[in-house]
């Protein structure tokens, strides 16, 4: 066990393999459509979808989560984000902007999802 | 390799793991990564478990680390690095088995196993599509499978001569 080396012959293969596949799968994800419908979860609850290109500008929506955590929620007609998250691990603040068709952002303390659709979702509606 | 050396040694890796854990949970964020990254230093401890002393063992360490996220940081972290840590022991120790694998390769596949985990288990908690994720996490895992065999490779001899490797 303690013979084993940090790489073997054929490891370069096989890794070269797995990055290729991540830059395939990378550009076309990113050829996604532009995201027009922020839909906003909190586990399976559809806690509102609204039509990005029916705003004229941008607006803030702040939903309660699990534990009372709050999320506030950035919506524009060219994308999303999630402004604030008073939880510890801010990864869902961190993720940024997102534009494109199946982009999402999670707050996992607070179990609120944010992902975008492309066209063909309903008007603003809430829940 | 005796029963009580074996118990002792697990707790070593325990503390190890728990330790490590902690000290990458103050780390600032790498540039350049996806939120939520973390190298994975925490797992060096489960995979050499999963080499040297079993799956249960592995296991174990993987529950603890589970555990040691729901205490310190709630439920969803703790949800989340149960699923990772048991997903990619049990994927460490079967990549173990096959001789001719390096710790490159086993590296990778822990971290490819552990973030597959993850990103389900943060699709049950949120009913929110994570495949967005998939292509840049698959990159990172690479890189931090890779970094995590080195290191194991590195601290391979300090961890033998606390416990004799079993095998």
């Amino acid at each position: 066990m303690t013979g084993r080396r940090l790489f073997a012959r054929r490891d370069g293969l096989l890794l070269g393999a797995l990055v290729l596949l991540g830059v395939v799968l990378l550009g076309i994800f990113s050829r996604r459509p532009a995201g027009t419908v922020a839909v906003i979860t909190h586990g399976d609850q559809v806690l509102l979808r609204q039509d990005l290109t029916d705003l004229d500008g941008e607006i803030r929506r702040t939903f309660t989560g699990d534990g009372g955590r709050r999320v506030e929620v950035f919506l524009a007609p060219d994308g999303a984000q999630v402004a604030f998250a008073d939880c510890p691990d801010q990864i869902c603040v961190g993720t940024g902007r997102i534009t494109h068709a199946g982009e999402s952002a999670l707050c996992l303390p607070a179990r609120i999802g944010l992902y975008l659709e492309g066209s063909g979702g309903a008007d603003a509606t809430t829940y | 390799m005796t029963a009580g050396k074996r118990i002792a040694l697990t707790g070593i890796l325990g503390a190890l793991t728990v330790a490590l854990s902690f000290l990458e949970s103050l780390l600032p964020p790498l540039p350049f990564t996806p939120p939520g990254f973390k190298l994975g230093l925490s797992n060096l401890a489960g995979m050499y478990a999963a080499g040297c002393l079993g799956l249960p063992q592995a296991l174990f360490l993987g529950a603890l680390r589970g555990g040691f996220a729901f205490l310190t940081r709630g439920f969803a972290a703790g949800a989340m690095s149960l699923s990772g840590g048991l997903c990619s022991a049990l994927c460490t120790w079967l990549l173990f088995k096959r001789k001719s694998l390096s710790l490159a390769v086993i590296g990778v596949g822990g971290a490819l196993a552990h973030n597959a985990a993850q990103l389900c288990a943060a699709y049950f908690l949120t009913a929110t599509s994570v495949v967005f994720y998939v292509p840049v996490l698959l990159l990172y895992s690479v890189a931090a499978g890779i970094l995590t065999g080195a290191l194991l490779r590195g601290i391979w001899p300090v961890l033998s001569r606390w416990g004799h490797t079993a095998r």
